[in-house]
């Protein structure tokens, strides 16, 4: 999506071989690989490099999404439907004076007959102890493994504990958050591998051979990029049938979400192929008696992946958006699967906005998410351009 | 000398009487009636004549609710997109027929016929009209209108293939003869006798029919009428035939929900008290009814109704923000999209800002989640399953009530299965209570009980054919909270259930094919007349409406019918008495025979209900008078109509 | 350069035939027709009519084979400028797109403005203060643009304006214009309702143009002919409009493509959202509603829409960089 810049080379020499000798550090320039420079310049790019660990960080969320999220994504206590955030308390009083304990307290309420609106008050009688590695309700890690710790949640697996809030029915928001971070990220993932694999391959033969081929597959991508997105979603995603699993939905979307994706990296691929083509590694390798394919994929492809990875990782985000929206509009994923989209789709309407704001909070996850890939993206690809 | 005196004094007197006389009487006859002021303004300009000549002989006399209105304003409303043209019918076009709903929906009241005599077998039905009624374009409405819809529609057959008259208009299984006595009186005879036939006659689906087909625009689509072109008409329509032709150009029965139904061409004549005057031809974003200078009712001090001018149907995309624009203060009068519980506290809260006051109403459903399981489902196994008592017995006390009160209506409801309400006449406490206990242990007792106690690996229960119990859970948007739910509920207890949200159009086309396992929708029958006309959760008496057993509904209809089967001999009794109670004559006869087809209900226990429905609200803007202290909400009614739509005023 | 825009047109046609035609396909991909949407409606009023839904079947040729209804939805548009019939509002595609299509364009286009207006200064200021407070602040500001999902700022912005400015619901005008004859005021009104949309829609152009502009500005002002305008003596200013900004919007007129296609979709959903009388709503529910005509229409008249706008800034890219017409 980005144009190419255009201009002179610039020399931008890491320092990272600043505490080497001057003759020292010559050499482990020279020495170092392609892959080293990269990592050297990236280094310098501090919004990047804090990006990046925002991303390991929510992949690794998603990763653990049983163990770190206290509750089952569909428990609920139906009392408290809507009940404001509890406010994690550290330390408690005892006689000994104040002691490290984690606690919150519990909700007593009232309901407005007519405006069918509950109050909450804090219950200081009712307190609910909260401990780290908590015994709570059993699960399986992955679907494999089963376990019954959470990292954090109350010591009585009964007790109600709403550190972000309470949702429509009475679920904890918190868990949900967590439990729709391994749909949202994931979701990104395998549209962007789908994208991936038609972009090189498309976008490769369209700058490689040119011509005719050329011609047809940039007209394709003309037409399909040129159609607004959301009907042409809309249109696909009404075809899926509802009595499909939510698994096997899941991946309609994202197989739907990656046909506009591909050709963003096939435009990038083939401009690219187009102008290495001429480049002088190319016809060395061909004089050298490559065939095509091995000068595609040993010569040109590594020459720039680093860009598509840089593409890549910026195109994660726009899946996870678009799968935000898709949901939001009711064709995406739908209940019982959780995603941000899906919460966020619960949340869209003026009461929640007039009383329970908090719910709003996955549309802050994915900003956060969204962000830092597009940084880390945007890192990467400062640092892999050989331009700069 | 005197006498000459006497002429002087004399004559002059007589003539200043008489003068007097001739003055108070043009002024009594001119003030005998008044009109609005948008309306004189076109009498004066002789584009419309004067009142007295607009009105029949003896125009229907309202008594306001509150006092006499004020003529002028804008009624605006929120239309949830063109689809929603339901909100339309209520407020516009089912508002009048030949008969009308009582306020308090105890019973009818005559409308466009001032007497109706019946006999007493409840076989002839002959009703006067009022005299002097004219078409919004100035012709008379007689009987001959009503003649043609009666005779010429309903009781032709080749027109009756096309489109099918109601039910409601036939007794026994066959419609009405109608046999026209003058120009103002039209008899109507069954075969058999049909007491309930002037309640249905006021139902939203009904009381329009009779009156909303204008001879003089409609006799040229007709063969009887038009021996000359009646082909070329055809031909030009693009249609095959000439019932296409008229339904294309009169409309047919339940058209309204189309924007194709004539009466939403500004064109065409009404005798209701708006017109409409920017349909969806002309516009996108919001339909205007104007008033019909030529409605037939005046008030107790002579004013034609209606007192306000225009009703305004803003088109919004969601109900949210609908919502929000009453909150603002920009509708005037609704109940439809601002109910729902989600929206209670920004309605409520925003009274002041919005300048509107919130009107107590009571929904007239029994129940205001029915759950019904298909039982006539196309798949034998789980037709087998469904049909089963005690399989129904257990989800039912599996489901717990109180938490999705808890949830969905903020706690405030009371947990109940199907049966009529409390207050309608025809409670049945143990029907309503039965098998409401939530209880885990209770419901897996039943379901074992019922033949399906063995569980596969992962717990769920095996069926008659020893694969897995599983249900398709579809819902439509609206029904989703208590439908995830209920189907954890059931998860809890050992059935494999699919719980998505479906698509209103792809929902129908299920329903049709008969493939659903299970519909989520409001159940029918609370209040008495709610009962007597829509009993269609109680016994399967539609094949449309009755989604728990549509194919016992076709057999009722027609035995013979490739897709109909045939029901349990219980059903077939339900549907022997429903018959003698449509004919039943007298109230002590009505109410004994439907607490019959009630104690047969409780015993079936198809359907299944979640609380009773929940008091609900309307709001009305301060200045928007007329209105009762509470008001009542069916389909059946239709809302608002019969509160008289026609005798609101903005002060 | 002539030959070049003939071409460019040329190769246009044929690609404005496939939309028509994946257009009309998409329609028709859901199961289920227009009829289905009637009968849900009537189950909804609890007053089915199943001959009236055949009738509707019958009657628009719902059940005949995908390429035979194409074909004449195609010649009708060719031969007669018929874009067909719509079931749902029961009048013709093309009166009911006119309606649409002029307010969407206004949206579309104060958006459009927005975008420029909002990312040229940001673009540049960042780019000539480039690491200073002012460019971090415009950055994240840019990107913040880029990850808020459009629906939810539109609704947190609708309530806002209930809220504290009393702003009424739905539609570009307040109910005293709504139906008042055009004039300044209605005017105004206009505008004081399309600010909100405009600024959704228009939020995430912005990011993308501000790191485009930003980006391609601190290259040129890097180049020797900057610093050697500078030596000689050259105001800053000067130095920076002279040349640089304009070379630098160069690409920016290469994104006038894509920009397009986006701002009609995130228009769509925006006005969904805020109930506008703009293309969008109509679509949508043209789509969920299966009305065939009326959504193959819109689809076709918004791809076509965005190809004329990439023939456009082609051609201008054409003349503006001479590089490219010999690709």
């Amino acid at each position: 999506m980005e144009t190419k810049k255009t201009g002179p080379p610039q020399h931008d020499i890491p320092d990272a071989t600043a505490d080497q000798t001057p003759r020292d550090a010559d050499i482990s320039l020279q020495l170092a690989s392609q892959w080293q420079l990269m990592w050297w310049r990236f280094r310098k790019h501090r919004l990047a490099l804090v990006s990046g660990i925002v991303v390991i960080l929510v992949y690794g969320v998603a990763a653990f999404v049983e163990f770190l999220a206290p509750f089952p994504p569909g428990r609920m206590i139906s009392q408290l439907a809507y009940a404001p955030p509890h406010r994690l308390h550290l330390w408690e009083k005892t006689e000994e004076g104040l002691k490290f304990g984690l606690h919150v307290y519990g909700y007593t309420f009232k309901t407005n007959v007519l405006s069918l609106e509950r109050t909450f008050s804090v219950d200081t009688e009712q307190k609910i102890a909260v401990r780290f590695f908590v015994k709570g309700a059993p699960y399986r890690l992955w679907g494999l493994v089963p376990w019954d710790r959470h990292l954090i949640g109350p010591v009585d697996p009964q007790a109600p504990m709403y550190l972000l809030g309470a949702d429509r029915l009475g679920r904890d928001l918190f868990s949900r958050m967590i439990y729709g971070t391994r749909v949202s990220m994931t979701i990104g993932m395998v549209g962007v591998t789908l994208s991936l694999v038609l972009g090189v391959l498309l976008g490769g033969v369209s700058g490689y051979y040119g011509g005719t081929v050329d011609l047809l597959i940039q007209r394709v991508m003309e037409i399909l990029r040129s159609m607004p997105t959301i009907p042409l979603w809309m249109g696909l995603a009404a075809t899926i049938p509802t009595y499909w699993s939510p698994l096997l939905v899941y991946f309609m979307i994202t197989l739907i979400l990656s046909v506009i994706g591909w050709t963003w990296l096939a435009q990038a691929v083939r401009g690219k192929f187009y102008s290495l083509k001429t480049e002088d590694f190319v016809i060395a390798a061909k004089l050298d008696g490559c065939s095509e394919l091995q000068v595609i994929v040993s010569h040109m492809v590594p020459s720039f992946m680093s860009h598509i990875i840089a593409t890549l990782t910026l195109a994660i985000p726009q899946m996870i958006m678009a799968e935000t929206a898709l949901s939001f509009l009711g064709i995406g994923l739908r209940p019982p699967v959780v995603s941000w989209g899906v919460l966020l789709r619960e949340a869209q309407n003026v009461r929640v906005l007039a009383t329970s704001p908090w719910l709003f909070l996955p549309g802050v996850a994915v900003i956060v998410a969204v962000l830092a890939l597009n940084f880390l993206g945007d890192g990467i690809r400062d640092a892999a351009d050989p331009y700069k | 000398m005197t006498r000459r005196k006497g002429i002087f004094i004399f004559v002059p007197v007589v003539l200043a009487v008489c003068s007097l006389l001739l003055g108070a009487a043009t002024t009594f006859s001119k003030s005998k009636y008044s009109e609005a002021p948008m309306l004189a303004k076109l009498v004066q300009q002789g584009k419309l004549p004067p009142v007295e000549q607009r009105l029949p002989e003896n125009p229907l006399v309202v008594t306001p609710i509150e006092r006499t209105g004020k003529y002028g304003g804008t009624w605006r409303s929120g239309m949830r997109t063109i689809a929603d043209l339901g909100l339309v019918n209520r407020e516009a076009t089912h508002h009048d027929g030949l008969v009308r709903w009582k306020v308090d929906m105890s019973g009818w009241k005559p409308n466009v016929a001032h007497k109706i005599d019946i006999n007493k077998t409840a076989t002839e039905y002959t009703f006067h009209l009022r005299k002097g009624i004219k078409w919004s374009d100035g012709m008379p409405f007689t009987a001959d209108d009503v003649m043609f819809w009666a005779e010429d529609l309903v009781g032709n057959a080749e027109y009756g293939q096309k489109y099918a008259p109601s039910d409601r208009f036939k007794a026994g299984g066959e419609t009405f003869k109608a046999q026209k006595i003058d120009d103002y009186t039209v008899k109507l005879t069954f075969a058999k006798g049909y007491g309930l036939f002037l309640l249905n006659m006021c139902t939203g689906e009904a009381n329009g029919e009779p009156i909303r087909y204008p001879k003089h625009v409609l006799k040229k689509y007709h063969p009887r009428y038009n021996k000359t072109n009646l082909d070329k008409l055809i031909a030009e329509a693009g249609v095959g035939s000439w019932p296409e032709l008229m339904g294309i150009k009169g409309g047919y029965f339940n058209s309204h929900g189309s924007t194709a139904d004539p009466r939403y061409d500004p064109n065409f004549p009404v005798i209701l008290p708006y017109k409409i005057k920017i349909g969806p031809q002309q516009t996108t974003t919001a339909l205007l009814y104007e008033r019909n200078p030529y409605y037939w009712k005046v008030d107790t001090e002579g004013n034609q109704l209606p007192y306000i001018d225009y009703q305004e149907y803003t088109l919004y995309n969601d109900a949210d923000a609908i919502a929000l624009a009453a909150a603002n203060g920009q509708i005037d009068f609704e109940w439809r999209h601002l109910f729902a519980p989600k929206y209670r506290p920004l309605i409520v809260e925003n009274q002041k800002k919005g300048n509107y006051r919130i009107i107590p109403t009571k929904f007239t459903y029994a129940n205001d989640v029915a759950v019904k399981l298909n039982l006539n489902h196309k798949d034998a196994v789980k037709r087998e399953v469904f049909q089963n008592k005690k399989f129904r017995i257990g989800l039912s006390h599996a489901i717990d009530r109180q938490a999705i009160i808890n949830t969905i209506y903020a706690g405030v409801g009371e947990p109940a299965n199907i049966s009529p309400l409390p207050d309608s006449g025809l409670y049945r406490e143990s029907m309503a209570k039965q098998y409401t206990e939530y209880s885990v242990d209770l419901a897996n007792k039943a379901l074992d009980a019922a033949g399906y106690s063995k569980r596969n690996s992962r717990g769920i229960r095996l069926g008659p054919d020893g694969k897995p119990i599983r249900i398709a859970f579809e819902v439509i948007g609206i029904y989703v909270d208590v439908g995830e739910l209920i189907a954890n509920n059931w998860k809890a207890v050992g059935i494999d259930v699919h719980f998505s949200e479906i698509e209103r159009s792809h929902h129908a086309t299920q329903i049709f094919a008969n493939e659903h396992d299970i519909v989520l929708w409001s159940g029918d029958g609370g209040t008495r007349g709610d009962l007597y006309l829509n009993p269609r959760i109680y016994l399967p008496t539609s094949p449309f409406e009755s989604e728990h057993a549509t194919r016992w509904a076709l057999w009722n209809q027609n035995p013979d019918a490739p897709e109909a089967m045939e029901p349990p001999a219980d059903v077939k009794r339900q549907f022997e008495l429903y018959d003698q109670f449509k004919a039943a004559a007298t109230e002590k006869e009505q109410v004994r025979l439907m607490t019959e087809i009630l104690k047969i209900s409780e015993e079936q226990f198809h359907v299944m209900g979640i609380l009773f429905p929940p008091l609900t609200i309307t709001i009305a803007k301060h200045n928007f008078r007329n209105v009762p202290k509470t008001l009542i909400n069916s389909w059946a009614y239709p809302s608002d109509s019969p509160v008289g739509v026609e005798q609101f005023f903005f002060d | 350069m002539g030959g070049y825009f003939i071409r460019r047109t040329l190769y246009a046609i044929p690609a404005m035939l496939v939309i028509s035609f994946v257009s009309f396909l998409l329609i028709q991909l859901p199961p289920g027709t227009f009829a289905d949407t009637v009968a849900a409606e009537m189950m909804e009023s609890a007053s089915v009519n199943e001959d009236a839904i055949r009738a509707i079947e019958e009657r628009y040729g719902l059940n005949q084979p995908l390429l035979v209804q194409y074909w004449k939805w195609m010649s009708g548009i060719i031969l007669r400028g018929d874009f067909g019939q719509s079931f749902i509002w029961n009048r013709p595609v093309a009166s009911l797109i006119w309606e649409r299509l002029g307010y969407t364009l206004i949206l579309t286009g104060c958006a459009f403005f927005f975008v420029i207006l909002v990312s040229v200064p940001i673009g540049i200021y960042s780019a000539v203060r480039q690491h200073s407070v002012g460019d971090y602040i415009a950055t994240t500001l840019g990107f913040l643009g880029l990850a808020v999902p459009g629906f939810l700022l539109a609704l947190i912005l609708m309530y806002l304006g209930f809220r504290y400015f009393g702003q009424s619901i739905g539609g570009f005008f307040s109910p005293e214009f709504a139906r008042a004859p055009w004039s300044w005021a209605k005017f105004g009104d206009l505008m004081s309702h399309v600010w909100m949309p405009m600024i959704v829609v228009g939020m995430e152009g912005t990011t993308s143009l501000i790191r485009i502009i930003r980006a391609n500005l601190l290259d040129e002002l890097l180049k020797p002919y900057v610093v050697t305008a500078r030596a000689k003596g050259l105001s800053e200013l000067r130095l920076l409009f002279k040349y640089p900004v304009r070379l630098s919007l160069i690409p920016f007129v290469a994104t006038l493509g894509w920009m397009l296609p986006m701002l009609v979709s995130g228009a769509t959903i925006v006005s969904v959202v805020m109930s506008l009388p703009t293309t969008g709503p109509l679509l949508l529910r043209a789509l969920m509603g299966q009305d065939m005509y009326l959504a193959a229409s819109f689809i076709m008249l918004l791809s076509v829409l965005t190809v004329i706008g990439t023939l456009i800034s082609d051609v201008l890219l054409a003349i503006l960089d001479p590089r490219i017409r010999f690709h």
